[in-house]
């Protein structure tokens, strides 16, 4: 199947989104996962493509109707953190 | 030609250490007025960086303990860069007191890509426990840069390609 694609999303999508998607990218480097991360803001969110949405809880209502999982990180920077909350649904969409 | 390193772009006069910050708009307007003094960012960038938080909350609070504040390149961004100031008291980003905050980067992103390579850098070393401690207690200017720069502690501070 195509790589899952993960939307990481904040505000602007340049900055706090940004260094998400490096916390991501390097967790999922870790556990071998193939997968297409990119940055979205809060305004063109909804008309993006993705399986699975990586945020913070701030912008959770944005993307209450989107019927994809979305994983919500409160330390951005904490690899643990995203890989507990993230891996298992990665995993469960590449399954 | 454009700075690639954190180490060449964060010159002492974008720092400030323990700066005594009210609250978390005056701990904005301190690191957004170090970029605008620096010629990164137009005044109105400030405030719009202030507007931002207001608006989304406090999600640039993107670990504990740090802030990096922002806003669009269209708000007023001349050129890429960042500041740093630690405060001497913490102050929060959140209404409920759950985002104390001690470490503030004002980022500001020009139309040119080269944020995200400073962005990687920036994660790769907050990334690091010890590091965040040292930027958060930091009682000089060259620990701070030295911290970013190539060299000296790069091991903490990761190399990208």
């Amino acid at each position: 199947m195509s790589l899952p694609r993960i939307m990481v999303v904040c505000g602007f999508g340049l900055g706090s989104s940004l260094v998400l998607k490096m916390t991501l990218d390097a967790v999922l480097l870790d556990a071998g996962i193939g997968a297409e991360t990119f940055c979205s803001d809060e305004a063109s969110a909804k008309g993006e493509k993705f399986d699975l949405v990586v945020t913070s809880r701030q912008f959770e209502h944005l993307l209450k109707d989107c019927q994809k999982p979305i994983v919500l990180i409160q330390n951005f920077l904490n690899k643990d953190e995203v890989k507990e909350k993230c891996l298992p649904v990665v995993l469960a969409l590449i399954k | 030609m454009n700075p690639v390193r954190i180490g060449d772009t964060l010159t002492p006069d974008l720092i400030e250490l323990q700066v005594g910050a009210e609250d978390w708009r005056s701990a904005i307007r301190s690191a957004g007025e170090l970029l605008f003094r620096g010629g990164i960012c137009e005044a109105g960038y400030i405030e719009a960086m202030i507007e931002a938080v207001e608006r989304y909350g406090p999600y640039m609070v993107i670990a504990p303990g740090i802030a990096l504040v922002h806003s669009r390149p269209e708000d007023g961004a001349l050129t890429t860069g960042l500041s740093l100031i630690t405060l001497s008291n913490p102050v929060d980003f959140a209404p409920d007191g759950t985002s104390p905050v001690s470490l503030v980067i004002a980022l500001s992103a020009a139309t040119n890509d080269w944020h995200v390579e400073i962005l990687k850098q920036l994660a790769e070393a907050l990334m690091d426990r010890e590091n965040r401690d040292v930027l958060i207690s930091a009682t000089s200017k060259v620990q701070v840069m030295e911290l970013f720069s190539l060299g000296k502690r790069a091991g903490k501070v990761c190399e990208f390609a």
